[in-house]
């Protein structure tokens, strides 16, 4: 199970997000793909559950969807925008 | 449809009832360049995102990507200034100052459909008059420089609007003590802003901002009192407000008359009204609508409203003349004639030629009394 940082700062953009985690200097820029991942984690979620909405959402193969959402998630963790 | 009228109904973004038609086709490369211009001049970039995001605003791929540019570019620096924010505020509870947030931060977060929609360049907070030395002192003690001196020690806490501080990350910080410079200022009652708070969330934490009924009198004298013509994202700010279903119109109308400012807010809402052409009547537009200032009115909104290079001291004379105390009166002509060397030296060089100008602005005071 994955949620966001609740100290992420943050904003939606046209193409993406904004996300500033609690101490680094400068703000992340996500793309769309990225973005998704995080709009999705309004709530706790797993890579699994994360994975089967974005599949669903754009009808794609759920293990596309997979490798992406788990590419993704790993990226914002080593961020330190989310947290387990 | 020129540069201007986009502009404005950009502005009307996700406003309900605003009839102000956007483009239907992408604007040509000059129009689409005059249209940047005016929309990063008024803080409007992400209400053209969203217009965008929407389909509403229709722009080739080069277009959308200036856009997306120009919108990462100005969340970058609302986060940034929400942390700023946050230690702000960590700064002022250690002290065991109290402050409301005001203004970009506030009603983004509060007032508006989404956050990224309201654009702000800096931080605003209110603290009590007799906090003010104490929340400089806190800041600049964390490494923040003030932007400008006062004219006297202890000016600012007795007259003045605040202080703006700038941190080491570059960012600026408004303290404030009342809402507006010059008369109006002085008579806003300080301690009721405090009585009444809208909790909001930033990062996890609550901050307060004012009441539902200061903040909109707020959002009504920044549009009004704050430049001439109003910003375009100002009258948004004051038509946001009126048309929330929570604005209760007895206690406005009741706020403005205590305050003494019944026609900057009735003006702020004609304003905006007729600016972003909102066809939704509501019990405010309606009042507003019927109000017609008096000639004191005129006289007392004229003194913010010509920018002519003129209008501080134009205002420091209307505060001199607003002052009920003949004290007060003696102390603030002295700290404005008077005042110290390194104030002099940033503003206007000599006292003779400081001594002038206030006489010359005096007469013209007087002259339209």
């Amino acid at each position: 199970m994955v949620q966001r940082n609740p100290a992420v700062l943050w904003r939606r953009t046209l193409d993406g997000a904004v996300l500033l985690v609690p101490g680094r200097a400068e703000p992340l820029r996500l793309n769309a793909t990225a973005a998704i991942v995080w709009d999705l984690l309004d709530e706790p979620a797993t890579t699994a559950q994360l994975a089967a909405e974005v599949a669903e959402a754009f009808d794609i193969a759920s293990q596309e969807a997979s490798a992406d959402i788990t590419a993704g998630v790993g990226a914002l963790r080593d961020e330190g925008a989310l947290t387990t | 449809m020129s540069a201007p009228e986009l502009v404005r109904a950009i502005a009307a973004e996700r406003l309900p009832g605003s009839r102000l038609p956007l483009a239907t086709e992408p604007l040509s490369s000059s129009a689409w360049s005059a249209l940047i211009s005016g929309v990063t001049n008024q803080r409007l970039v992400g209400m053209l995102g969203s217009a965008i995001a929407t389909g509403r605003f229709p722009v080739t791929a080069d277009q959308r990507a200036h856009v997306a540019a120009l919108d990462a570019a100005q969340a970058s620096v609302a986060v940034l200034l929400d942390r700023a924010l946050l230690d702000v505020a960590d700064q002022l509870d250690g002290a065991g100052i109290p402050f409301r947030v005001l203004k970009g931060a506030a009603l983004a977060h509060t007032a508006y459909p989404d956050p990224d929609l309201r654009s702000y360049g800096d931080v605003d907070l209110l603290v009590a008059s007799d906090h003010l030395d104490a929340s400089l002192d806190v800041l600049v003690g964390s490494g923040a420089r003030r932007r400008f001196p006062e004219p006297r020690p202890g000016f600012l806490r007795r007259f003045g609007k605040g202080v703006s501080v700038i941190r080491p990350d570059g960012l600026e910080i408004d303290v404030h003590r009342t809402l507006v410079a010059g008369p109006y200022g002085l008579s806003v009652d300080l301690p009721g802003l405090f009585a009444s708070a809208i909790p909001f969330q930033i990062g996890g934490r609550t901050l307060i901002g004012l009441g539902s009924t200061e903040r909109f009198l707020h959002a009504c004298y920044h549009a009004v009192l704050g430049s001439d013509p109003p910003r375009v994202l100002a009258l948004r700010d004051v038509a946001q407000l009126a048309l929330d279903d929570h604005l209760d119109l007895h206690k406005v109308v009741d706020t403005a008359q205590a305050w003494r400012a019944t026609a900057v807010v009735a003006l702020a809402v004609q304003q905006a009204w007729r600016d972003l052409a909102i066809a939704d009547c509501v019990a405010v537009s309606s009042w507003a609508a019927n109000y017609s200032p008096s000639s004191r009115d005129r006289r007392q909104l004229a003194v913010y409203r010509r920018d002519d290079g003129r209008r501080y001291p134009r205002q420091a004379v209307a505060t001199l003349w607003s002052l009920p105390r003949l004290s007060d009166r003696l102390a603030y002509a002295r700290a404005m004639l008077l005042p110290t060397r390194t104030y002099l030296r940033e503003r206007d060089g000599t006292y003779v030629s400081r001594l002038r100008r206030g006489i010359s602005v005096l007469r013209e005071v007087e002259a339209g009394r």
